[in-house]
């Protein structure tokens, strides 16, 4: 009987084992993508592509090949911020979020990253 | 007031009085390099003198952020002319266009001398949106087309959505003076 006992139990937890297996494997099937590099110009006072659809642990780089500087910082509070970009210059991230985000020295340039789950 | 208006209208239509249009073809002055290169340098120069003007008169932060970036891009346009000017040896020369750019811009800066407060944010911010729509006119109608090296040319095409992108912020902020 308890040699049974023993038998139910190993059987149980061999269950447990191959079930987390399973998950884990569908979970990283879902979400476990090889992480993708985006880039992002910053031409002629716009940010190229103005939208960037983005996967958790992708990066994001911009690049400056405008005449003046330029910076990508998040809207409305700066919760992320590059520093200011000569031409030339590049800032990479890691974006958690969807997240709006403009030039803070031309307010008027704006873009936005989307986060897809 | 009226004094104030007529001012903006003046640098408003100074590129349609200097560089003219389909109007008045007859008054397009006609620009070598060096002359171009000379009257680019001195547009961008007037805007950094407005600028340095609003960041010692005014207190408003988002006129001083708009003046801070005006006073930096067009310090920047500044040294990418003259070092391109420097590669080409062109040197950039006086002209009637550059002379009587600095005449317009001196009787601006002294009507904004003459105000404090938010009558000269106000006045500065106007003159940002009158003085780039004329100076965007002149670039795109008369500097591009006349500009006969092609480095040169490139980099006014290059400088145009600049000043666009100054105009659209500049009218921005002309909204919160309304």
């Amino acid at each position: 009987m308890r040699s049974e006992n023993k038998i139910s139990v190993a059987i149980s937890l061999l269950s447990v084992v191959l079930t987390c297996f399973t998950a884990c494997q569908n979970n990283s099937k879902t979400t476990g993508k090889t992480p993708v590099k985006h880039t992002v110009e910053i031409s002629a006072m716009k940010f190229v592509p103005d939208t960037i659809m983005v996967h958790p642990g992708d990066t994001v780089t911009f690049i400056n090949k405008d005449l003046v500087a330029h910076n990508a910082t998040q809207l409305p509070d700066s919760a992320w911020r590059s520093p200011n970009l000569q031409e030339g210059e590049r800032w990479s991230f890691v974006p958690a979020k969807s997240d709006s985000f403009f030039c803070s020295i031309h307010v008027v340039m704006k873009g936005y990253i989307m986060m897809m789950r | 007031m009226k004094k104030l208006k007529n001012l903006i209208f003046a640098t408003a239509t100074l590129a349609g009085i200097m560089f003219s249009n389909s109007k008045v073809q007859a008054q397009t002055p006609k620009l070598n390099d060096a002359e171009i290169a000379s009257v680019a340098v001195t547009a961008n120069q007037i805007d950094v003198h407005y600028a340095e003007l609003a960041l010692k008169k005014s207190k408003d932060v988002k006129v001083r952020e708009f003046a801070t970036t005006m006073k930096n891009d067009h310090n920047g346009v500044i040294k990418s002319a003259v070092a391109l000017a420097t590669k080409l040896k062109v040197t950039p020369k006086d002209n009637a266009v550059s002379q009587s750019l600095n005449k317009q811009a001196g009787a601006t800066e002294k009507m904004l001398n003459g105000k404090t407060g938010k009558a000269f944010d106000k006045a500065y911010v106007d003159n940002e949106v009158a003085y780039h729509k004329a100076v965007i006119d002149a670039v795109e109608k008369v500097l591009i087309p006349q500009t006969q090296n092609p480095e040169l040319k490139k980099l006014l095409e290059g400088v145009l959505p600049v000043l666009k992108t100054h105009l659209a912020h500049a009218e921005m902020l002309q909204k919160q003076f309304k």
